[in-house]
């Protein structure tokens, strides 16, 4: 284990000298166990002045997009996760932060390819629109999905299916708080 | 569907109730003759929403929803949901339990390369390697019914160590059944991946190269291969693969053969792995930490290698609010290593090769594809 977080340090200095100016201090060591990684916070504007470089410096592997919902703080937060086999499948994390009401952002996919697609369900589950991007379509979803964005948090996909397919009723079935010590979810009242 | 394009161009769809398809995915072909000049796939016929589901419902309810997303080889995907809860968590689980995993990973990963040989040896018209496999896998899954309790989806795998304590005749049920399993495996190697007209049949097709492996995205056997040395077995050390010497199999060539062959050497280092981890496993000592219910804030991305390839789980949690509970999850996203196989790398090699319509359900299969892992 040790070993691993030495090269990881070790990567640190020359992903560093190529970076922008304004993200050299911006570098951190987070997480534990498997998911020990690099984390970069970049302007989203930057994203195609970043990634470039990152590859240069062995981040060649790309693994994919999560993109997470925070309507509180109205913003859509995209994380890329991208590793390295050159530098034994250390893991490379880049977030940036889209404004919830116009969400835009470049393309990621004329750097690595297999971007193109993680952008595609990006666009389908979230509603964020990729510059660049020739193949934005309901993919996954089916063709005829009307609705809004389904993975954004404020869209309750329970109601939509009730109101679709139940005709707004349906009878739950009462959940048995013994197994997780009498806890009790505030998760509004859809368990009650 | 055909859509004729000029003369002699047509587009034809491939899939999903085709026999050649690889489970529930469709293919947009784009031929000239028999030849396939463009592949463009049609995901989402599976499509169930787990992400979605996850955020609606308590975390141990979802380990056992994750298994669902790769149907052939579940344990997986269930390591990878555990370690990204236990990163949340901030813990380690308990030495046994590292062993155990191992070995039941390591058992899944066997199961799903026999299964594997059904896709692959039956559209080659091989249907005694595929009879010899799934007689093989039944042995493991009889396994899995007396260890675990389940045939298919064990929820074993448990976050703080295992679900329940392993019977008292582990090791021996265990040798059992590799020494069952062993000289079937032999067979296939002799009847089926020597087989002259085996090696004719996926020589030379749907070469890739390592550099574009990569590029693309490539990972597990595929990547390995086409010659790159890339096994997160080897390299995070997760549970207890530290502590367990095994090489990595690797292709040179990067052809449907050499993949192939990768899986099958993977099948021996498997049960290697498994009789080394049986002999170092500690008998005694606690099995799992009881969690508390509510699930501190915080984020964990679980990566381990599957039978497949390169698989993530990446929790987020938040305090409780508005949008979620103290039990649930905030965010799940899985990624599989399935997406990558279909789109990038089969649109790489069908470009740039003279693949016909007989040849790719060879070539995907030689992709080792799992549908369910890209629609989730």
């Amino acid at each position: 284990m040790k070993l691993e977080v030495d090269q990881i340090v070790d990567l640190d200095k020359k992903l560093i000298e190529k970076l922008p100016e304004e993200y050299k201090d911006k570098v951190v060591i987070k997480g534990s166990g498997t998911g020990k990684r690099l984390e970069i916070e970049i302007d989203p504007l930057d994203l195609c002045k970043v990634l470039p470089v990152v590859k240069e410096t062995g981040y060649d592997h790309f693994l994919g997009i999560t993109v997470i919902d925070h309507p509180d703080e109205n913003v859509f937060e995209l994380v890329y996760l991208i590793s390295s086999t050159k530098r034994s499948g250390a893991l490379l994390v880049i977030r940036t932060k889209l404004n919830r009401d116009n969400p835009v952002i470049d393309t990621a996919s004329f750097i690595y390819p297999l971007a193109y697609y993680q952008e595609i369900e990006a666009y389908e589950f979230f509603g964020i629109k990729f510059n660049n991007h020739d193949g934005l379509k309901l993919w996954i979803l089916e063709d005829n999905w009307r609705g809004p964005p389904p993975l954004r948090k404020d869209v309750d996909t329970r109601k939509i299916v009730l109101d679709l397919y139940y005709g707004g009723k349906r009878y739950e079935r009462p959940v048995q708080w013994r197994s997780l010590g009498g806890l009790r979810n505030t998760n509004g009242d859809q368990n009650e | 569907m055909v859509i004729r394009m000029s003369k002699r161009v047509i587009s034809i769809f491939l899939g999903p109730q085709h026999p050649g398809a690889p489970g529930n995915v469709a293919f947009k072909l784009l031929v000239d003759g028999e030849r396939v000049l463009d592949i463009e796939l049609v995901p989402g016929f599976l499509h169930r929403g787990f992400e979605k589901m996850m955020e609606y419902r308590r975390w141990d309810m979802d380990l056992v929803m994750s298994a669902r997303i790769c149907v052939e080889d579940p344990d997986h995907v269930e390591l990878a949901f555990t370690h990204a809860l236990e990163q949340i968590y901030g813990i380690e689980p308990p030495e046994k339990a590292k062993y155990v995993r191992v070995v039941v990973a390591e058992f899944s990963r066997l199961a799903s390369h026999l299964l594997w040989m059904m896709h692959f040896a039956g559209p080659i018209a091989a249907r005694y390697a595929t009879s010899w496999a799934i007689a093989a896998r039944e042995e493991i899954l009889k396994w899995f019914d007396y260890v675990t309790g389940h045939r298919i989806y064990h929820h074993y795998i448990f976050p703080g160590g295992i679900r329940w304590d392993i019977p008292s005749d582990f090791k021996e049920r265990t040798l059992k059944v590799l020494k069952h399993i062993e000289p079937l495996i032999r067979d296939l190697e002799k009847g089926f991946f020597k087989h002259p007209i085996f090696v004719k049949r996926a020589r030379d097709l749907g070469r890739l190269k390592p550099g574009d492996a990569i590029r693309l995205g490539a990972t597990g056997p595929v990547l390995r291969g086409s010659g790159v040395k890339h096994d997160l077995r080897k390299l995070l050390k997760y549970d207890a693969y530290g502590e367990i010497d095994f090489e990595i199999a690797h292709g040179e060539y990067g052809d449907a053969y050499d993949r192939a062959m990768v899986r099958l050497k993977e099948m021996y280092i498997s049960m290697e792995i498994i009789k080394q981890a049986i002999s170092k496993m500690p008998i005694d000592g606690p099995y799992r930490w009881r969690l508390q219910p509510a699930i501190p804030a915080g984020e964990g991305i679980g990566r381990v290698e599957s039978a497949r390839g390169e698989f993530i789980a990446h929790i987020i949690n938040k305090p409780p609010n508005k949008f979620s509970g103290p039990l649930t999850p905030y965010r799940v996203k899985f990624r599989g290593p399935t997406m990558a196989h279909l789109t990038t790398v089969l649109k790489h090699i069908v470009r740039n090769e003279e693949i016909t319509i007989a040849d790719l359900p060879v070539l995907i299969g030689s992709l080792d594809p799992c549908p369910p892992d890209i629609d989730r």
